[in-house]
């Protein structure tokens, strides 16, 4: 059922926002910081996980919730000491609910070991503790075998009429019967009808004695409806006792003096009846007996008989109004004993005898106080049907917020929900119409329209509009990296343990925004770079401490904008790169000459080459076999640089960045040889037309540019992607100056520049494959394909066909 | 070229076919999604030379490979008479930029006639089978061995 | 009918709400006790479903604020439980609770339990 699962998809949507809040707060209590609050929401937290798993009928995420919420009651009462052994017990177990929630959702098996063994150590905290607990304890005991009540929705299209009492099994249908005035208060059918109803093939007789306490009004319930309810089970007969009913004088306008008799012919349990009362259960006299043997069954079968009951049907009912508040004295004291003419005195609460069908009051009833009666609602015909839903607030807030721009005042879940297949398909059809804009604006100045015309006019101002719909649909899809942090405490947790390390994750700068398609990209070179860093980063606790530093090392995990990219730097606080090793393994492996010179941070990235691998045996915790090589190359397919800075003794910086989106891309685009291509801007520190003199001739082939006090390597482009042989003159053409990520600088020759353009990123691979030098490819106004360079390996493609020092390459 | 005929026959297959200088080829109508006129394509750096380049097709980004080149046939320039007929193989959408279309063929599964085991490896590499049409010898061109390259020379 | 619904839940909110709109009726949604408070104020209700277990204001806390308005002294309150704790239930019915409802609930035992205690 489509309906059940999207709440299903909710679900598990808010199983991850409530195990990062789980976390977030054990997390706290483990530093000290949390408070009777952060216990209380990690309870919640256990707790809605487990209500939600019970609705889906996912037993096994129940019971093991079960038995985390019980420890966590037990912590929340103060019967069970939050020490940190324990809070550390908790984060695990929290790991293993956070396994549990993942199998249900892919309808996994979770790993039964694990959560035998972190439910045996739960228990073993709970039953440690719980011996001390006062005698009003919930049971301690909570193991997997204890009895949960466990009912799996099984929703099937119902068309479940609340309120009107539907055709019951003689196939009555409920009708009002105006009962015109209230003589006589024991209202009983005649015999004969009783004999009839009674007559059901074998029904049990019951008696039930009924008589509410004032407790049971003022928790709003009604005996009317009990009676409505016993109704429901069979046939009855109902009797007023009203012999408790004092004299006006006497009555508490809040006191209870009614009680009934009814004989209820079911064929059902005495559970049955006593559910009935479940809610008042202490707040009436109840009893419940079996009255004797049911009537012959004579005339059951005869049709004027039936018809007889159907006119006797509904019984009637006692439906007592609830409670009235006293009436205003000056004002109302006449028309009150005007009524009281007319039915026995009585305020609250005042019964009355109506058909079953609460219809409007067919006495001329009507409460004389201002204050609301808990009137009956309308008609049942008009409750069963189909209602709109009341907008829930968010939704409200929502359409608040779309209207007047502002946002709502306390709204309390001011989100909307969308899949988000469709904003991926809007953010597609919005690049098709920058596209297609840039078409339109190509042909309106091939037609020769004056910038000032109208018609180029109206075309600036859809080209903002467009652009303004793009940065929009952009920033629905934009999500803060907190989704990818959240989950790397765990494996800092992990990763520490494996390798008896002391490691405290910090993190910063989590509410940072990037498009979702970078997103989505970042967890697994973060998770390399993290168990790297404790894997190789930190040193052991024992080392540590001979180093004079804590036992427990430092990997701060941080994200931020800069330069129009996001940077995700993981630093830690260990022995920094052992740049001897690193590049006796790098000679070992024939990665570099053994004569080669190289600065400490070309050593430093050698870590970086295919088949380089630090540990002398292959660990598979920093990045399960996978060597950094792989995160490296990954991380370039996506336009993205990775590097590693070191110092010895003090630690290691790994920084990663990529651009905000993969979908479009702020380019300049010039013409190289007769060819159009995208440079990405942010490469881009400046463009020039250099000036023969600041352009020098360096070697046989190579020239340089003269920038203020330094020289850049002059590339051409064309040359570069084999467009021409021969370079042009850099004075004749223009210089893009660029900074590639690991800070060196290149000026970057073309033929000339067309101007800056947003452009849509259109993936090569996805037909044909990735091409060195290119980054992707892009759709121009005119229609055609133009690529978009890939600057860095433009430069690294440059130094490798240059005749050079091979270290270059191998540094790379 | 509707699937209802493909299916009458139980072993009935239709063929574009199409020329290349004096040579005939086809491909199974089944991956052929479109044929367009020629138009110029963006050429790639560090690509084969069968790779003429990139179009624009709607939106997507369809690598265009010169058939002739591919086959080890002379090339000739594009005219105005060249298509490009748009193929599905592997995952992949691929234009195959050939002179012209000449026919549809609806052929039985018999009629295909095993390549002969000689020359030329390119030949044996593509060329699945022949099918002899009148006077005609066309042969069927093996899409899903002319892609696999492709990731050879990605790696 | 319009039915309150206050749970922290999402989930839960969302199972009550097509379990109560299938079977006819108005739906208002709180994510806790001030919230429903807040919400109740808004739009009233004629029956209120809570949760006891939320942030800010718990359910016990919620009914007792509710009883306390004149407006609302009559109105229906069905409390949510996971379990049939005793305490719990009869915490909540000191608080002024109507009656309770037992999660994980089946939809046809939602409104079995909104007939009994609402017209």
């Amino acid at each position: 059922m489509d309906e059940l699962e999207e709440i299903k998809v909710t679900f598990f949507q808010e199983c991850d926002e409530l195990m990062a809040d789980c976390e977030v707060g054990l997390l706290a209590m483990e530093a000290g910081t949390g408070d009777a609050e952060t216990i209380n929401a990690v309870f919640r937290a256990v707790h809605s996980v487990k209500g939600g798993a019970g609705a889906f009928g996912l037993e096994a995420l129940v019971r093991y919730a079960h038995v985390f919420e019980t420890l966590m009651e037990e912590v929340r009462s103060q019967r069970v000491v939050a020490e940190p052994e324990l809070v550390r017990c908790l984060l695990r177990a929290a790991d293993v609910l956070a396994d549990q929630i993942t199998a249900a959702r892919i309808h996994g098996r979770p790993n039964e070991a694990a959560t035998a063994a972190m439910v045996v150590e739960l228990e073993g905290w709970i039953t440690g503790h719980a011996g001390a607990a006062p005698a009003d304890a919930p049971p301690a005991s909570a193991g997997l075998d204890a009895p949960i009540e466990f009912a799996p929705v099984a929703f099937a299209p119902m068309a479940l009429d609340p309120i009107a009492p539907a055709s019951d099994d003689f196939g009555f249908q409920p009708m009002t019967i105006a009962i015109p005035d209230l003589p006589d208060l024991d209202f009983q059918p005649s015999q004969a009808v009783m004999d009839i109803l009674a007559d059901a093939p074998g029904p049990a007789v019951w008696l039930v004695t009924f008589k509410p306490h004032s407790d049971l009004y003022a928790k709003a319930n009604e005996a009317a409806l009990l009676l409505r309810e016993l109704e429901r089970l069979g046939s009855v007969e109902t009797t007023l006792d009203e012999s408790d009913l004092p004299d006006l004088e006497n009555m508490e306008a809040e006191s209870a003096y009614l009680g009934w008799t009814v004989r209820l012919t079911a064929e059902i349990e005495e559970a049955a009846i006593r559910e009935v009362f479940e809610f008042v259960d202490g707040d009436c006299e109840l009893t419940i007996c079996r009255d004797g043997a049911a009537p012959e069954s004579e005339a059951a079968a005869d049709p004027i008989a039936a018809l007889l009951a159907q006119a006797a049907a509904p019984m009637p009912v006692i439906d007592p109004i609830a409670p009235i508040p006293t009436p205003q004295p000056a004002d109302a004291a006449a028309a009150l004993m005007a009524e009281l003419a007319a039915k026995p005195p009585s305020e609250t609460p005042i019964p009355r005898l109506a058909a079953a069908a609460p219809a409007s009051d067919e006495f001329g009833f009507t409460p004389t106080a201002a204050a609301p009666v808990a009137s009956l609602p309308d008609a049942p015909v008009a409750l069963a049907a189909p209602a709109p839903v009341e907008m829930a607030p968010a939704a409200a807030a929502a359409q608040a917020a779309v209207k007047g721009g502002a946002a709502p005042p306390a709204a309390s879940q001011a989100t909307i929900r969308v899949d988000p297949e469709r904003i991926d398909k809007l953010i597609d059809l919005v690049g098709e119409l920058v596209i297609n804009q840039a078409m339109l604006a190509q042909r309106v100045a091939e037609h020769g329209f004056a910038p000032s015309s109208n018609i180029a006019m109206g075309l600036d101002e859809l080209e903002q509009l467009t652009r303004s719909i793009q940065d929009g649909v952009m920033a629905i899809r934009a999500q803060s990296v907190k989704s990818v942090f959240q989950r790397m405490p765990r494996l800092v947790r992990e990763v520490a343990a494996q390798t008896r390390k002391q490691a405290r994750l910090v993190t910063d700068g989590e509410a940072t925004e990037v498009d979702k398609t970078v997103i989505e990209r970042l967890s697994d070179p973060i998770t390399h770079m993290l168990r790297n860093a404790i894997d190789h980063g930190l040193e052991t606790p024992a080392e540590r401490i001979e180093a004079g530093k804590p036992a427990e090392g430092t990997v701060r995990l941080a994200a931020l904008h800069r330069g129009g990219r996001i940077v995700i730097e993981v630093s830690d606080d260990g022995r920094g790169i052992n740049r001897p090793r690193v590049r006796q393994i790098a000679i070992d492996k024939n990665l570099i000459q053994p004569d080669a010179v190289l600065t400490d941070e070309e050593t430093d990235n050698l870590i970086f080459l295919p088949g380089f691998s630090t540990a002398s045996v292959v660990s598979d915790i920093s990045g399960r076999g996978v060597g950094m090589d792989v995160v490296r190359r990954s991380v370039q397919a996506l336009g993205g640089r990775i590097s590693i800075a070191s110092r010895p003794g003090e630690g290691s910086t790994f920084t990663l960045s990529l651009p905000l989106t993969l979908a479009v891309l702020d380019g300049m685009v010039v013409d190289v040889a007769g060819h159009t291509l995208v440079v990405p801007l942010t490469a881009i520190i400046e463009s020039l037309r250099p000036k023969a003199d600041e352009v020098r001739a360096l070697g046989p082939q190579g020239s340089v540019l003269a920038v203020r006090d330094s020289y850049v390597p002059l590339i051409d482009i064309g040359c570069v992607f084999g467009f021409r042989k021969v370079p042009i003159a850099p004075n004749e053409g223009v210089v893009l100056l660029i900074e590639s990520e690991d800070g060196t600088r290149a000026a970057l020759v073309a033929d000339d520049i067309q101007g800056q353009r947003q452009v849509v990123i259109k993936s090569l691979e996805s037909n044909y494959r990735q091409v060195e030098g290119i980054a992707a490819a892009t759709i121009l106004g005119d229609g055609r394909v133009a690529l978009i360079a890939d600057v860095d390996a433009m430069v690294a493609m440059r130094r490798r066909a240059a005749p050079a020092d091979p270290v270059l390459y191998a540094a790379e | 070229m509707s699937e209802h005929q493909v299916q009458a026959g139980s072993d009935r297959r239709e063929f574009i076919a199409f020329c290349i200088g004096e040579q005939e080829f086809c491909v199974d109508i089944m991956s052929v999604r479109e044929i367009r006129g020629w138009a110029p394509a963006t050429p790639l750096p560090q690509t084969p030379d069968f790779i003429r380049g990139v179009i624009n097709l709607r939106g997507a980004v369809l690598p265009i490979m010169e058939l002739a080149t591919r086959l080890g046939l002379q090339a000739n320039e594009p005219t105005v008479r060249s298509v490009i007929i748009v193929v599905a193989t592997g995952g992949r959408t691929v234009g195959l930029l050939v002179d012209a279309v000449s026919d549809i063929l609806s052929v039985t599964q018999g009629v295909i006639q095993p390549t002969p085991d000689m020359a030329c490896d390119r030949v044996k590499t593509f060329v699945r089978g022949l099918i002899s049409i009148d006077s005609r010898m066309i042969s069927e061109i093996a899409l899903e061995r002319l892609m696999p390259e492709l990731d050879a020379i990605a790696a | 009918m319009k039915i309150l619904t206050v749970d922290d839940s999402r989930t839960m909110r969302d199972m009550l709400r097509m379990a109560l709109v299938r079977a006819g009726f108005n739906v208002v949604e709180a994510v806790d006790g001030e919230d429903g408070l807040a919400v109740l104020g808004e739009h009233g209700a004629d029956v209120i479903i809570t949760d006891i277990n939320m942030p800010k204001l718990d359910g016990f806390g919620f009914i007792e604020r509710v009883r306390e308005d004149e407006l609302y002294r009559a109105t229906p309150i069905l409390v949510l439980t996971t379990e049939s704790d005793p305490a719990k239930k009869d915490r909540a019915r000191q608080a002024g609770a109507t009656g309770w409802i037992v999660k994980p609930f089946h939809p046809e035992k939602l409104v079995e339990a909104i007939r009994r205690v609402a017209a």
